[in-house]
């Protein structure tokens, strides 16, 4: 693993690649910027994202470009489709029969989720329980069991898109673990002609088999880097507070407190213990990859995306612009 | 040195100030000196009149008293009661003029939420524009603006939020003071520093009411003290909003612009065609449709022959009958075109259903346009060059049954036996065609073969002629062959029947005898009996039969075709299955083609070829998955649809079926009667006859309403003549009857003239609403409308489609696929659902509905397992009858005879209840539940329900005749005439007995009416005659009885209206032939499926 000192060197200079691999993914989107920033930043952060939206909203191709601009190995990107129907073994792997026989429960997870880098789990509130269950401790400990043993996953960034969020309480676990989740709408109407012509060299580039966006400018090993350097410095003063005093300025602190506040108490917007601390860190990242220093009050935009229900995300993201003078 | 009062900022401050006040009242209202530990929560209240003496006196009583002294700006207080002395390094001091105005405020943990809040600013700061700005970001236009001034002139800024914003609380209590902002509870007076409370509330506020005055509290305790009332104003008062844009002022002028706008064509609902342009060739495709239709039904069909640039073309309508079923959708499908709808506001204008003229023009502008004034009809056609006008100046049309009479096809027995005749007996005849034709039929296309039986030829006349030399062997030969044909037609014609080897047979005798197309549908029949992998010779003779042709070129052009015939549908899938039988199957690409064209349940073919030609491929390719595609497919397009007339049954079956009761030589006069629009008639003037024994009497408005009620009767069944006798008393009479039946003849005679001409239903309305109009006096007309609304011939449609629109409120959820079905009726019927009764019993039909069409049995099973346990949820019995025949629907259709054993009893019982408010539902979920169970082979579970349901005793009579009436009904659907009969017989004493209220008894004579119309024309007659012979037992006190008696002319119209219709009781003939049908198809399919999966 790296250490603070071997990262310090080269940290801006990954720090620059990300922000251009971020705007060169951004040519092959129309208005697709906001989702493009905070996939790049959940990839950074190793947080899940969750994009909610109608179909044909460029969900799926927006993971798809992003996890092939990262130049992954074979073998290191997992993409499933999930149904009511889909078993545990099409996303873990099969049970190995030959193991079997011998009275062991193991599963052949090569090629499969916890043997993968990154990972796009689509229509992820459709899976049943059993699957439902193994991704929240895959997502929560980053492991998975084997034969009862606690067995470490590669995953580092994982996506999810979802149609809707369904109203049910056995499915709030799962979504309470995806600390942003961004509502994709359709642009057709504001950006007609360039959706038309977006769409038609898209099109064009799939026929021909070219894929320019693979071109990215940053690789996976940046973002990995990036996200040890962070956790590194967060641990820098080896005292409560000491990351906070330096890096999240008390006025913009208390904004933050003022603003999840209003959520929790206005629009009963749950933020759990576990979610606001990772939700820090992600600001905190945010902060330090978009201009490299302490968190401003523009990083709080974060807060627009940690509406829970289908309901609430429009809301709460109207709110937070509102409260941070962005405009309703 | 000052004695003082020692606080610690908690809540025991409570106590020792009630103490303090119950020893000295006074203290309250003294001047105070308060001083304030600022590292802390404590404060010290010192007071003049608080002495040694005081303090002695009150020491006894355990108040926290002690002695304050200053050193070195160090505040020492020493505790009467002794203790170290306690030192304020940091304080505060201040002065209060009373003692609740010297209590110092307690801090509140966390952010609590108040009533109303007060944010105060200085007016000249920023701090109010910015607070402004984002209340108006928030949405918070009901916010207050307060403006103070105080003593020295400085003037203060307020804004009063209630249900404050916590955030621009927290922003105010975190800022730098430049906003201070106080909270209160309630109305109460007393506004108090936020995050703050005060430690006595209830004396402060009582203090402030008692001066009419309010005050803000600071946090440290400070008073500001303001009058009780506020001139406020709404935020908007206080905004002068901005907007930094040029401007521009524009003003509207007179102008003459026009512009050229192109007229289209443009996508639109799909409607019932109203006209067809037909080439000759075109005209004879009718022929299968002609074969199937009533007499009444060709009545409504006109032909008009017209010439022009395009040479001959006949202009086919259809005269549309309000109540009657359209005949459009089969003319289509028999064309395979799509035909012509009447475009709304132009009377004389059709444009290609399902497209409409865009952009929408004044009906002024489009009559300019197209010239519709000087034209009788235009029609807007299409083709690849665009719209075609096409203007028909004038038409001569004529009822398609004049072009028919060439030949009697329900007579073919007897044709046949002329024929066989004729080659022994009358070997000298001849056909000799007039030479004047009264109308020129087409001649038939050179491709098609042309039997003698179906050509479309005006009559024949037989003349002799010079005898000639016959061949014996050859005519013997034929007779045997035709005898033949009968006695394996009689085999087949019970329905059922699955033997292959019976139905080949009869296919190579038809194939013999030339008759291509029934020898093509015994051997579709043959060969799906027989199952895959189908037999070559045999799939090579429905090809031969069919005329299709199995090279790869025909093969190719019939399948990427945009539209087919049912004639090249046919050809196409029985030259597949050839081809597929003979081991040389078509390649997988055009297979790829082929194989959705024969999944679509609307492919105009039989259901059995359809079957064939995709159980044939996958069976050959052995794919599991593409057969139970296929199985899902055929078998959803079956639930939904079931079978067709046209399509699934064979041409001869159906002669046969119209043949109900004939023998070889001898018919009975109830079958002859039936079937015969003659025997219509014959029954009709019976019955008029017996309703005008006794004489009908001039002047009499009862007598001119039968009449009038009759001759629509004979209108109807083409006897026009007989019609105008029947009405001529009534036009001479017209002007001495009262105006509001005057209103009600002039509505019968309409409703003459429009059964004649065949108006739509627009017309019919517009006709009704001018003649009920011209009653000027309101209640006149009342009393018209009163008979007009009731009537089933005076109603207009929209009356009737507004009830219809009732149904089918329920929408599935947005992106539910047949998957999650069952959720969603788990979900609506569960008991926590909050949604109404028949939401919940539509919801599963819908569910139930759905899952059939998707043909899978393991989906319907899910759903029907999801919704049966919540059945008992639905409250309202009525509904919960509906929801129940939905699940028998669909227990039926998959096997499930247990569930179907439950429901039906579950059926029973709420037909038993106490508590069934209404046997309307209840009658139609027993139609829906006996339907499917006749349709899915359960006749024994529905002769049990019928009996089960003729045992129960319904709440209310008129519910009970309803429900007998179903009863007698079903058991005639079954072919339980008998016990129908006794039902029908106890049924009409019931009604006609002296029992029942008035209004009960008419409705029981009316569904008795409907009822009868599943009986043979004679039953009906006699069944009727009791009717008309107890006429005036169907009295009423209604008000327009004056004028007229309701029930009499309701019944009376029911009975004619019965007698008028042959349409019921053929279908149910047909439609058993079809269930029995249906029922062999799915056992096949299954079968079939079985053995390609191993299930």
């Amino acid at each position: 693993m790296w250490t603070l000192e071997e990262l310090e060197p080269e940290i801006d200079d990954i720090r620059a690649r990300i922000q251009q691999h971020r705007r060169g993914l951004k040519e092959y989107f129309v208005a697709r910027d906001e989702e493009i920033d905070l996939a790049i930043l959940c990839a950074v952060a190793q947080e899940p994202l969750l994009l909610v939206g109608p179909p044909g909203t460029a969900k799926s191709d927006l993971v798809v470009k992003l996890t092939e601009s990262l130049g992954l190995g074979a073998g290191d990107y997992f993409e499933y489709m999930l149904t009511k129907f889909t078993e545990p073994s099409e996303i873990l792997g099969p049970i190995d029969i030959a193991v079997l026989k011998e009275g062991r429960y193991l599963r052949r997870t090569r090629g499969m989720l916890p043997d993968c880098r990154v990972a796009f789990l689509d229509e992820i509130f459709k899976s049943n329980s059993a699957i439902l269950n193994t991704l929240l401790t895959i997502l929560n400990e980053r492991k998975f069991y084997q034969d009862g043993q606690p067995t470490p996953v590669r995953l580092v960034m994982l996506f999810a898109a979802t149609n809707d969020i369904p109203d049910q309480s056995e499915l709030e676990a799962m979504a309470d673990r995806f600390i942003l989740k961004i509502e994709t709408k359709p642009v057709k109407d504001r950006h007609f002609e360039e959706l038309i012509d977006a769409g038609v060299m898209n099109e064009s580039y799939r026929a021909s088999g070219h894929k320019p966006w693979t071109r990215g400018a940053a690789s996976l090993d940046d973002f990995l880097k990036l996200k040890r350097f962070m956790d590194l410095s967060f641990g820098m003063g080896r005292e409560p507070g000491r990351d906070r005093a330096q890096w999240f300025p008390r006025p913009v602190f208390a904004e933050m407190r003022r603003i999840v506040r209003a959520l929790e108490t206005e629009d009963k917007v749950m933020v759990s213990d576990r979610k606001l601390v990772k939700l820090y860190k992600v600001i905190r990242t945010q902060a330090f990859l978009n201009h490299g220093g302490a968190v401003q009050t523009s990083d709080l935009n974060l807060l627009a995306y940690v509406g829970n229900r289908r309901d609430e995300i429009p809301v709460v993201a109207s709110k937070v612009k509102a409260l941070l003078g962005l405009g309703g | 040195m000052r004695f003082c009062l020692l606080l610690t900022g908690t809540a025991s401050d409570g106590a020792t100030l009630a103490v303090l006040l119950e020893a000295a009242p006074f203290l309250a209202e003294r001047t105070w000196s308060v001083m304030l530990d600022m590292s802390g929560p404590a404060s010290a209240l010192a007071c003049e009149g608080l002495d040694a003496v005081l303090a002695d006196r009150l020491m006894p009583r355990g108040l926290p008293l002690a002695t304050a002294s200053e050193q070195d700006e160090t505040l020492v207080l020493a505790p009467l009661r002794g203790g170290a002395p306690m030192r304020w390094n940091w304080w505060k001091g201040r002065t209060a003029p009373r003692l609740v105005e010297a209590l110092r405020l307690r801090r509140l943990p966390g952010e609590p939420l108040v009533d109303e809040a007060l944010f105060v600013m200085r007016s000249e700061t920023e701090a109010p524009r910015l607070l402004l700005e984002r209340l108006l970001l928030l949405g918070r236009s009901d916010a207050q603006v307060v403006s103070f001034v105080d003593e020295a002139g400085a003037g203060s800024f307020a804004v009063k939020v209630k249900a404050p914003p916590i955030y621009l609380m927290m922003a105010a209590r975190d800022g730098g003071g430049e906003v201070a902002v106080y909270g209160r509870h309630g109305t109460s007076s007393l506004w108090v520093a936020w995050s703050f409370e005060h430690p006595a509330p209830g004396p402060a506020a009582a203090s402030l009411a008692r001066m009419n005055q309010a005050a803000l509290v600071d946090r440290e305790g400070n008073w500001l003290r303001t009058p009780a009332e506020w001139r406020v104003r709404a935020i908007h008062d206080a905004v002068a909003p901005e907007l930094e844009a040029p401007r521009v002022v524009m003003r509207s002028v007179e102008s003459e612009v026009r512009f050229r706008v192109a007229i289209r064509l443009a996508p639109a609902a799909i409607t019932d065609p109203d006209l067809w342009l037909l080439s000759p060739e075109q005209l004879l495709e009718l022929e299968p449709l002609i074969e199937v239709s009533t007499a009444d039904e060709l009545s409504r069909l006109t032909v008009a022959r017209l010439t022009g640039g395009d040479g001959t073309v006949y202009l086919l309508r259809e005269r549309v009958r309000p109540g009657t079923p359209r005949m459009a959708g089969r003319v289509s499908d028999t064309l395979g075109v799509p035909g012509y709808s009447q475009v709304a506001g132009a009377d004389n204008l059709y444009v290609p259903t399902g497209r409409r003229l865009m952009p929408v023009l004044r009906r002024d502008d489009l009559r300019a346009l197209l010239g519709l004034e000087r034209a009788h009809t235009v029609v807007l056609t299409e083709d690849r060059d665009g719209p075609r006008v096409v203007t028909i100046a004038e038409v001569d049309e004529q009822p398609l049954q004049r072009w028919i009479d060439y030949v009697a096809t329900d007579r073919r027995l007897e044709l046949d036996k002329l024929l066989e005749r004729s080659v022994f007996e009358f070997p000298e005849v001849t056909i000799e065609w007039p030479k004047e034709a009264r109308q020129p039929a087409p001649k038939r296309p050179s491709t098609r073969e042309a039997p003698v039986k179906r050509a479309p030829a005006p009559k024949p006349v037989v003349v002799e002629e010079a005898a000639r030399g016959i061949d014996v062997d050859a005519a013997a030969h034929l007779r045997a062959l035709r005898e033949q044909v009968r006695a394996l037609e009689k085999r087949v014609i019970a329905g059922g029947c699955d033997e292959p080897e019976v139905w080949q047979e009869l296919g190579e005798v038809k194939a013999e005898l030339g008759d291509g197309d029934e020898a093509a549908d015994c051997f579709e029949m043959a060969l799906l009996h027989a199952g895959p992998p189908y037999d070559a010779g045999l799939a090579g003779r429905l090809m031969a039969a069919s005329r299709g042709d199995d090279s790869e070129d025909s093969l190719m052009e019939w399948v990427v075709a945009s539209r087919r015939t049912p004639a090249e549908a046919s050809r196409l899938g029985a030259s597949l299955v050839a081809r597929v039988a003979a081991q040389r199957p078509p390649a997988d690409e055009l297979m790829q083609l082929a194989l959705p064209i024969f999944a679509d349940p609307r492919l105009p073919v039989s259901r059995r070829l359809a079957w064939a030609v995709l159980a044939g491929w996958h069976h050959h390719a052995r794919d599991r998955l593409g057969i139970t595609r296929a199985k899902e497919a055929i078998l959803g397009g079956i639930n939904e649809r079931g079978l067709s007339e046209l399509h699934d049954l064979p041409r001869f079956v159906r002669h046969a079926l119209a043949r109900e009761g004939e023998d070889a030589n001898e018919e009975s006069a109830e079958a002859r009667g039936d079937r015969l629009q003659q025997g219509q008639l014959i029954a009709l003037e019976a019955m008029w006859h017996e309703a005008s024994q006794a004489g009908l009497p001039e002047m009499d408005a009862p007598a001119a309403f039968m009449r009038l009620i009759f001759a629509v009767g004979f209108a109807r069944l083409g006897a026009r003549g007989l019609a105008q006798e029947l009405i001529a008393p009534v036009e001479l009479e017209l002007d001495v009857h009262e105006i509001p039946n005057r209103a009600l003849f002039r509505l019968y005679m309409a409703r003459l003239a429009h059964e004649s001409s065949g108006g739509s239903p627009e017309v019919w309305a517009a006709e009704v609403g001018r003649i009920v109009e011209s009653v000027r006096d309101a209640r006149l007309q009342q009393a018209v409308l009163w008979l007009q609304k009731r009537s089933m011939w005076l109603r207009t449609t929209n009356e009737e489609e507004s009830a219809a629109s009732k149904g089918a409120r329920y929408k599935l959820p947005q992106g539910v696929d047949v998957g999650g079905l069952a959720e969603v009726v788990a979900r609506e019927v569960s008991i926590g659902t909050r949604t109404f009764d028949y939401l919940i019993a539509e919801a599963v039909d819908v569910c139930v509905r759905r899952a059939l069409a998707s043909g899978s049995d393991a989906v319907v099973a899910e759903v029907l397992a999801s919704a049966e346990p919540g059945l008992g949820n639905i409250q309202i019995l009525s509904h919960r009858a509906e929801a129940v025949a939905a699940c028998i629907h669909g227990a039926a259709s998959v096997g499930d005879d247990a569930m179907v054993g439950r429901l039906l009893e579950t059926l029973v019982n709420i037909a038993r209840s106490e508590k069934l408010g209404s046997a309307r539902e209840l009658v139609r979920a027993t139609q829906r539940g006996l339907g499917a169970l006749r349709r899915f082979g359960g006749l024994e579970p529905a002769r049990g329900l019928l009996e089960a349901l003729s045992r129960v005793h319904a709440y209310t009579s008129s519910d009970q005749i309803l429900l007998s009436a179903t009863v007698a009904t079903g058991f005639v659907q079954i072919g339980e005439e008998r016990v129908a009969d006794e039902v029908l017989d106890t049924l009409c004493a019931q009604v006609l007995a002296g029992s029942l209220d008035y209004v009960t008894r008419a409705q029981g004579g009316l569904a008795v009416a409907q009822a009868l119309r599943h009986w043979p024309n004679m039953t009906r007659v006699e069944r009727f005659r009791r009717f008309i012979a107890a006429l005036a037992v169907f009295r009423d006190t209604f008000t327009a009885s004056r004028y007229y008696d309701t029930h009499k002319i309701l019944i009376l119209e029911a009975i004619v209206d019965s007698l008028a219709d042959s349409r019921t009781r053929h279908s149910d003939r047909v439609q058993g032939f079809l269930d029995q049908e249906e029922h062999a198809l799915r056992r096949r399919i299954v079968t079939d499926w079985s053995a390609v999966c191993g299930r």
